[in-house]
């Protein structure tokens, strides 16, 4: 799966799952024939997306702001991260089947919601994680840095308050995360 | 005689690692997986760990005939070694119990 497939099927799921009215038999039917592709890993199919949610203002609608938004997201994280889908290996397989069978399901939006509302909360908490051994790692350098200062100025109760003071500092004074800016 | 001490602790270690790693991935993700890779890196992240420990548990035993050698600049800089191989063992368990 490519950045522009993983990118329109997120945009595609998030807009189903903000539906709150019935999909319409037609439109229904074309999702499945969507899901029943994806399982057999035929993922052109993603390329129809686009054309398929123009049958419905309101999916439409929901679709262009879903995808305008993931587009902003994944520019302003200037290409450093992937996206939300894993777009290459086994969990982008995982991801094909799970959405094939949400797009097969009989109550699509729904299932959509609740899948999109687990993957939201994975998602914090993973970036939660790495912010904490992001800070870490900062603290550790800085404080390093300031018992090596304290034991140079003050032997080794200079050390211990070097880098205890040094470790506080670099602890509070850590740059704006990403998990903070979620908030 | 040593040696084996820390072949011990080696194994007891890898193994307290690897059920917290499981037992945080299923916690997350119902599932008990862990790949041969994954293994590996936490078996040489736990050594790396306990390579940390012991240079600091030798700071402290020899902490008299080391300060005679290596002054407390020297003892200090063992002892962030020491600190450093343990965090960064530490953040390869938590890195890789946070991922699903």
């Amino acid at each position: 799966m490519n950045p522009f497939e993983a990118r329109t099927l997120e945009a595609f799921l998030r807009a189903v799952s903000q539906m709150e009215q019935p999909l319409s038999q037609d439109l229904a039917q074309e999702i499945r024939r969507v899901g029943r592709a994806l399982e057999n890993h035929e993922l052109g199919v993603i390329r129809e997306i686009p054309s398929l949610v123009e049958r419905d203002v309101v999916l439409n609608e929901q679709y262009q702001l879903a995808y305008r938004s993931l587009l902003n997201h994944y520019q302003a994280q200037e290409h450093t991260k992937s996206l939300e889908i894993p777009v290459n290996g086994s969990t982008s397989l995982d991801f094909e089947r799970q959405i094939a069978q949400i797009l097969n399901t009989d109550n699509i939006p729904i299932a959509a919601k609740k899948f999109l509302s687990r993957r939201d909360s994975q998602l914090t908490d993973a970036s939660k994680q790495s912010d904490f051994w992001k800070r870490g790692d900062r603290v550790m350098a800085i404080a390093s840095g300031g018992a090596f200062l304290g034991v140079l100025l003050a032997q080794i109760p200079g050390a211990i308050i070097g880098g205890l003071i040094a470790a506080i500092y670099a602890w509070f004074t850590a740059p704006q995360t990403q998990s903070d800016r979620n908030v | 005689m040593n040696q084996k001490y820390l072949y011990a602790a080696w194994l007891i270690f890898t193994i307290i690692a690897i059920s917290v790693v499981l037992f945080i991935r299923f916690h997350r993700t119902s599932k008990w997986k862990l790949k041969f890779d994954e293994l590996f890196n936490l078996a040489f992240a736990v050594f790396g760990g306990i390579s940390g420990g012991y240079l600091i548990c030798q700071t402290w035993l020899y902490y008299d005939a080391l300060q005679k050698l290596v002054s407390n600049e020297g003892l200090v800089a063992m002892a962030l070694g020491g600190l450093a191989s343990i965090w960064f063992c530490m953040r390869t368990i938590g890195e890789l119990a946070g991922k699903s």
